[in-house]
């Protein structure tokens, strides 16, 4: 769906910021895209809807090159819906519905179709209908969140990516909202691509992991293929899981053998056999 | 976006006159502004102009990068020599048409205007090509302190400045942030109507104003945590101290006014016109 092929870009301090990246993302895929601040993962996704272009390599959606002669970039943004870290970049309208109803408008809707679409957008993140004619400036912080993914969802994209969405949001929040990510997926059937720093939630949520480290893409496979490589990822300054570490530990004591877990859910499943 | 944007005009390279303490680059200027003022007639001029390239070459600062400086006011020096050359009604006119009157004199009077204007701007710039704005605002300060004793908050307005000088780059970034966040939504910045493309950018602006008064109220806050209260005397962390090449700038300064109005009082008094003729 979308393909980078020897994707490069730009130059700091003597250093690319992204380096020969190549991979694949595929329909219904739940990616989850880890590394450290300033490894590159941000660039990466602004390239994902065309907002930066890449120095050279080839960045194809559905097959087409998006930096090729004729391709409606514009129209790209509408298929590959970004949702930036901050909600406060993005909230700027008297209402919520109003906010919400920008992007369908620019899309070209009537009036009437916006207001649906961005009804339909803000129920399916939960935020109640009482609060629709509110300012967003009044919400809470989870609260602003969610209506910034509702502004990008009443676009009706294919491919959603989020920038770090769970940053700053309570345990409770954040969970909320991941399963309200794979609600989307699952439901509505559109593609997620999540940059995220907790190892947990990518190890849960995603089917396909890439590991971004100064501007290098390290590694690149399904969470049990990439978590399983504590020492690299350890090199890097990242880590696996905290339900690999002890796992790990268990087998080392002997009292689990060939064991694969790396989510808390498979890890007691192991352990509750046992009993 | 917005990364290419160069703030103010400094220019960094290291020069004598760079490293002048940015008061007795004020007290030039002012100076410089003075005989620009004083000067008259192509003489004057002529040595204006070559004190101007004088210092120039000395701040090792490309003519070409302060004539960039000029390009915002090229329209003001051409309504100047509009004005004066159709409207001045001291001459003789040989092209009269209703209120419009061309004359020799007024054309004359239209380009004395003119040159000096792009003298004052060039001249002035100097400052701003040499200085950063952060030493600019100290010397500010520090020239200005005697206003203290007339209850001006000399202090406070410095303050304002250094902090408005800081938030400036930080609030660029934002502006790039806030327009790939809006352009992810489908704003378009460069097609429609005039009207329209105006309209696309409020946007734009809400978020940033909103996050600049944040910003500016933690800014407060922190402040405020931290004891900053006004009106007291503040050290600071590189005062400004005079060093003897700064001695030697204002000795060459007052010699210049000096020997300038000599020039100008001995021309008046004998009559000469060539260095005043207005």
């Amino acid at each position: 769906m979308i393909e980078f092929e020897n994707v490069s870009y730009g130059y700091e301090d003597n250093k690319k910021v992204l380096e020969s990246i190549t991979f694949k993302i595929e329909d219904g895929d739940f990616v989850g895209i880890i590394g450290h601040t300033g490894s590159g993962k941000s660039t990466l996704i602004q390239m994902m809807n065309g907002l930066l272009k890449p120095d050279s390599g080839t960045i194809r959606f559905r097959g087409e090159n998006i930096f090729g002669n004729g391709y409606n970039l514009r129209e790209l943004k509408f298929r590959v819906g970004v949702v930036f870290q901050y909600p406060d970049y993005q909230l700027f309208e008297t209402t919520v519905i109003k906010d919400v109803m920008y992007g369908p408008m620019n899309m070209g809707m009537t009036q009437n179709e916006a207001m649906d679409a961005a009804k339909q957008a803000l129920s399916l993140v939960g935020i109640s209908e009482d609060k629709f004619n509110k300012s967003p400036f009044e919400l809470s912080g989870g609260e602003k969140k969610k209506v910034s993914i509702a502004g990008i969802l009443a676009m009706n994209p294919e491919v959603l990516v989020l920038d770090e969405p769970v940053a700053g949001l309570e345990p409770e929040g954040r969970r909320n909202l991941l399963k309200l990510l794979e609600k989307i997926r699952n439901e509505n059937h559109i593609t997620i691509v999540m940059v995220s720093h907790s190892m947990e939630n990518v190890a849960d949520y995603c089917n396909h992991v890439l590991v971004m480290n100064e501007g290098k893409l390290e590694l690149n496979g399904t969470p049990e293929e990439v978590f399983r490589q504590a020492d690299k990822l350890e090199k890097m300054g990242l880590s696996s899981t905290v339900a690999y570490y002890i796992m790990r530990e268990l087998e080392k004591r002997g009292i689990v053998h060939d064991d694969r877990s790396i989510t808390m859910k498979e890890a007691y499943g192991c352990l509750e056999k046992l009993l | 976006m917005f990364r290419e944007i160069t703030l103010g005009q400094y220019y960094a390279v290291d020069s004598v006159i760079h490293r002048l303490d940015p008061r007795v680059k004020l007290f030039g200027t002012l100076i410089y502004i003075m005989s620009v003022f004083m000067a008259g007639g192509l003489s004057g001029y002529l040595i204006v102009t070559m004190v101007y390239m004088l210092v120039m070459k000395l701040s090792k600062v490309p003519f070409s990068f302060a004539l960039r400086g000029l390009k915002s006011v090229v329209w003001i020096v051409l309504m100047t020599f509009i004005c004066n050359a159709f409207f001045y009604t001291g001459g003789t006119p040989f092209i009269k048409y209703g209120v419009i009157s061309i004359s020799a004199a007024g054309i004359k009077y239209g380009v004395a205007m003119s040159v000096r204007l792009i003298l004052l701007v060039l001249g002035s710039s100097i400052l701003t090509l040499t200085t950063t704005p952060n030493e600019l605002t100290y010397g500010l300060e520090k020239a200005f302190g005697f206003l203290i004793k007339f209850h001006v908050p000399v202090q406070e307005i410095a303050l304002m400045m250094s902090i408005a000088l800081r938030f400036i780059p930080i609030l660029i970034e934002e502006t790039d942030k806030i327009m790939k966040a809006q352009a992810s939504r489908g704003t378009d910045f460069d097609t429609g109507s005039i009207i329209k493309r105006v309209k696309n950018y409020i946007p734009i602006i809400i978020p940033l104003f909103i996050s600049a008064f944040r910003r500016a109220g933690d800014l407060a806050l922190a402040m405020e945590s931290r004891c900053y209260r006004t009106g007291y005397q503040r050290t600071k962390m590189y005062p400004l101290k005079y060093t003897k090449a700064d001695g030697k700038g204002y000795l060459v300064l007052m010699v210049y006014l000096l020997l300038f109005t000599l020039a100008k009082c001995t021309l008046l008094y004998t009559g000469n016109s060539g260095f005043y003729t207005m």
